[in-house]
């Protein structure tokens, strides 16, 4: 009987339907548990407590906050272009949830296993740049459209390096689906390709920082200078939308730099192998990243945009590239074709 | 005469058409270099006029010849009365110091600096005092006062740019104008619908408390 | 974008403000106009309310204008009305994060006026919490500075070491803010029992915290050489035009300091360097301020050490009345040269009293050496000045 239901929802329309409520209520639970996470790391390491009251041990802080933030008012900037002023968060929203659509979570747990996952990856994060011009365009304010234009500028240089050191995770598993990189990369660490592709794991995890837009590279936000940026006019539940998707956006980050490098859902060593149950390597993986990702924000100060900039063209870029030639001469020469 | 474009003839011979298109040459060379000197320039532009506009030279001389200079040109040079810098009850100035003091080290900064300009309204007249420091252990103390109920007085944003949020604090609270400041705007309170200058005795406060009954 | 009327309107309000007309015909040679930017008074950088009215040519900053008297309390009218004593709560409210210097510079004043001998016990207290004060305000305002450049963890380091001298300003006052210790004629009270070693321990302590908490925390750190290295340079002529003291004069190499030039109190007994940088720019004041930070430490192991016994209050009468004449009180505070100006008319209450905030002096750098950094490199420079809205203000 459960299994029949079970067959009846893989078809479609139901399938696309169940999967996409899945999807939703990840998103929104990975929303909730990094700003938890966020929140306590900071805490600890500036010795502090963090939120303590709501629950056990403030477990429950998130879901005060979200009702928080449902009860209060949205408000908006008098001359605020309403439209593109209300579509940003959704625009900024969609790009972060639609690509766990195509991760593998575990062997034979994914919702679409696409063949080119790792393209529709580079152009579904590209639309989150437009949610970021629209907002600050939409918003009016000089503040806004400063963050804006730094965000713009900000995300389309580092598509550049975060593409290029795709490559070589594309050049070394000979396909663009996910689960054929993560499969790739089968049997003990040393098969992941954070080794043969260091210097591309490392621009990789340093772009995918400045795409998501986390300190260092906090320039479109930069609170201490514009002030929140594009956000800086959001309030009530459009603010928390924004921020859902950013703390989305860091955990898609953080999966892919697992998935391509870190060998996905793969167990370090074999013996490990839990079967079904390697989604936990996968998920420990990933909250291993998302804490380096925290524990780098709450250390160092942020740069300039020239700086930044400079990094990512004059130094990002570059470091790709050689990097590409030499993983091709050497698949040249090991394995002669 | 009009530029080479402007001019409107028929027919042209071929050597001044020559000349005429090495002359258009020119002014667009002309013009392009002016357009990459701005570009140059761009970054440290600033509109004319604006913000504090003097040469910055330092004053010369050694220690004891500047002093001197400067005290001159407060009781001459500025159309002040005589600096009272002697006066009993005030700080003594230290001039004697001063030249014990010009030592190396002295010369090294041995320049005057302007602490404060403090005005005192003594009802009908003002009182100006400029608290000068040599940095060094010396300090000289100018004095002078200016009649009427709207003062005017020269600026000495030309000797020590300091002053110039000095004197326009000074301008600020008891309406003391000084000639010759280059942006002489309130600093404090706003700048339009309020005509008043607070620090005057004349501008009464509505707790103001008196010690009559103490005395 | 905005409508040509809106834009007239908003020239024309942020121009009123400054006092003239914002310069409508700034155009470069692309015909692309600069952006207007109103940034303050809320704004969380900007140390306070001050209002800095930015015209922007893409990041880079063309003009700067300085709009302050947003939280100005006229401090200055309120002496006017107030009994000799009763002024030092007004002062303490000056500059409120370096509140014990302010109030030492009033009240040296004062006792000039009425040349009062001060028992030596008072002095060395009072030197003793003066560099505490210093202490209190150098480390929050390192904090300060990483806030303003993106690192958030420092400044809670700096309010921890704060928090804790102000335990111990607790136990001495009765007060974590507003002192009110420093009184005519020495101090409110002794020291109470076991607090000088309280002091020494935690002196002993933040000694040992100071490198790995700050130093080590920052000054390595690419990203704070990156972002302070070269920001905000000035050349020492430059400084000593723009009358600069404190720290902002002494990173570019110019040695001036009230304690050592100009010495009162308690200070002519102690030894102390002067701190200089030679670079001027903002890595230069933060070095200045952590060797600040050791000298006032060394000082006050040395007050420890040699704390003179007797009274801590002199026998002025009850009622201050001093002769008329003026007295000055110069104090380094924190942030440089303070100066209280006090004209007496041989009446219970001061006829003006005048204070030099070394904050309102050093801001007139602002407009000068903003026009060509970038806009994030305001908030370093704010740092390098670090000046608080009270003391601005008055």
């Amino acid at each position: 009987m459960v299994w029949t239901v079970v067959e009846y929802l893989n078809y479609e329309p139901w399938r696309f339907l169940v999967s996409f409520a899945a999807v939703l209520f990840l998103v929104l639970n990975i929303a909730g548990i990094f700003t938890m996470a966020e929140r306590k790391a900071s805490a600890y390491i500036q010795l502090r407590y963090g939120p303590n009251r709501v629950g056990p041990r403030g477990l429950l802080q998130p879901a005060a906050d979200v009702l928080k933030l449902f009860s209060k008012e949205n408000l908006s900037p008098n001359r605020a272009d309403l439209w593109i002023f209300l579509a940003a968060p959704i625009a900024m929203f969609i790009p972060a949830a639609a690509v766990w659509l195509v991760m593998p979570f575990a062997p034979g747990a994914v919702i679409v296993d696409l063949n080119i996952a790792i393209l529709f990856f580079v152009a579904i994060t590209s639309i989150g740049a437009l949610g970021v011009i629209m907002a600050g365009y939409g918003s009016r304010s000089a503040f806004s459209l400063l963050g804006a234009l730094r965000g713009a500028a900000q995300m389309i240089s580092y598509e550049v390096p975060l593409i290029l050191s795709l490559l070589g995770v594309i050049m070394l598993a000979g396909s663009l689906s996910l689960v054929d990189v993560v499969n790739a990369q089968s049997g003990g660490f040393w098969h992941w390709y954070f080794l043969p592709l260091l210097p591309m794991f490392v621009v990789f995890y340093v772009a995918g920082l400045a795409e998501v837009k986390r300190v260092p590279f906090d320039l479109p936000e930069g609170e201490s200078e514009i002030v929140g940026g594009y956000m800086v006019e959001y309030s009530g539940m459009t603010w928390a939308m924004i921020q859902a998707s950013e703390f989305a956006m860091m955990g898609l980050m953080a999966a892919m730099n697992v998935t391509l490098f870190l060998g996905g859902w793969q167990p370090p060593l074999d013996f490990l192998d839990l079967g079904a149950f390697n989604w936990i390597w996968f998920g420990l993986k990933t909250a291993l990243l998302t804490f380096t990702f925290q524990w780098i924000r709450w250390s160092v100060p942020r740069l300039r945009m020239d700086q930044l900039m400079d990094l990512g063209w004059k130094i990002l870029v570059p470091a790709c590239l050689v990097w590409l030639f030499v993983v091709a001469g050497a698949m040249l020469v090991l394995q002669g074709s | 005469m009009p530029p080479a474009s402007q001019t409107d003839v028929g027919w042209i011979p071929k050597e001044v058409k020559k000349k005429l298109k090495e002359q258009k040459k020119a002014e667009q060379a002309a013009a392009e270099a002016d357009v990459q000197k701005k570009r140059l320039t761009r970054r440290a532009r600033r509109p004319e006029g604006y913000g504090l506009g003097w040469p910055l030279t330092l004053p010369e001389g050694d220690l004891q010849t500047r002093l001197k200079r400067y005290l001159e040109g407060f009781a001459t040079g500025m159309g002040w009365r005589s600096p009272r810098s002697r006066e009993p009850g005030t700080d003594r100035d230290r001039a004697e110091d001063l030249t014990g003091g010009a030592d190396d080290r002295a010369e090294r900064l041995g320049v005057l600096h302007l602490s404060f300009i403090t005005v005192v309204d003594r009802v009908g007249s003002f009182e100006l005092t400029y608290e000068l420091l040599d940095l060094r252990g010396g300090q000289v103390r100018v004095k002078t006062k200016v009649e009427g109920e709207e003062p005017v007085i020269d600026s000495v944003t030309g000797i020590y740019p300091t002053a110039n949020w000095h004197e326009r604090e000074a301008y600020d609270m008891f309406g003391v104008a000084f000639k010759g400041h280059p942006d002489l705007r309130r600093l404090y309170m706003w700048q339009d619908h309020f005509d008043h200058h607070p620090l005057l005795k004349s501008f009464e406060i509505s707790t103001k408390r008196t010690f009559e009954n103490l005395r | 974008m905005l409508s040509e009327e809106r834009r007239i309107e908003s020239a024309a309000l942020s121009g009123r403000a400054a006092g003239r007309l914002a310069n409508p015909d700034v155009r470069d040679e692309f015909g692309l106009e600069t952006l207007d930017m109103s940034m303050g008074p809320q704004h969380p950088a900007m140390h306070g309310l001050l209002r800095l009215i930015l015209e922007l040519d893409g990041e880079t900053v063309v003009r700067c204008d300085t709009v302050m008297g947003y939280l100005h309390r006229s401090k200055e009218k309120i002496s006017e009305n107030r009994m000799y004593p009763a002024v030092i709560p007004i002062t303490d409210r000056i500059d409120y994060m370096n509140n014990i210097a302010m109030e030492y510079g009033y009240v040296l004043a004062v006792e000039k006026l009425l040349d009062a001998e001060i028992p030596p016990r008072a002095d060395a207290i009072r030197a003793l919490m003066n560099e505490f004060g210093r202490i209190m305000s150098h480390i929050p305002s390192i904090g300060f500075l990483m806030l303003e450049l993106g690192a958030f963890t420092p400044i809670l380091y700096a309010f921890r070491e704060r928090e804790r001298i102000q335990n111990i300003f607790e136990a001495v006052t009765g007060a974590r803010m507003m002192f009110h210790y420093i009184r005519i004629g020495g101090v409110k009270a002794d020291l109470p029992e076991g607090i000088p070693e309280q002091m020494w321990n935690y002196i002993e302590g933040l000694e040992q915290r100071l490198q790995p908490d700050f130093v080590d925390l920052i000054e390595g750190n690419e990203i704070f050489i990156a972002r302070t290295r070269g920001i905000g340079k000035m050349t020492q002529e430059k400084a000593v035009e723009m009358g600069l003291t404190g720290v902002p004069l002494r990173c570019t190499g110019a040695e001036f300091d009230v304690r050592k030039h100009y010495p009162y109190g308690w200070y002519k007994n102690l030894d102390f360097d002067v701190i200089t940088d030679t670079e001027g720019d903002v890595e230069a004041s933060y070095r200045v301020r952590i060797g600040e930070v050791k000298q006032s430490i060394r000082m006050i192991k040395q007050i420890l050490e040699d704390l003179p016994e007797g009274e801590v209050m002199a026998d002025l009468g009850r009622r201050i009345r001093p002769a008329e004449g003026d007295g000055i009180g110069r104090v380094e505070s924190a942030r440089g040269e303070y100066a209280v100006h006090v004209v007496s008319d041989g009446s219970d209450t001061p006829y003006r009293v005048h204070y030099r905030t070394p904050c309102t002096v050093n801001m007139q750098l602002l407009q000068e050496i903003v026009p060509g950094h970038y806009l994030p490199d305001i908030m370093p420079i704010m740092g390098l000045i670090d000046p608080v809205s009270g003391a601005w203000d008055k």
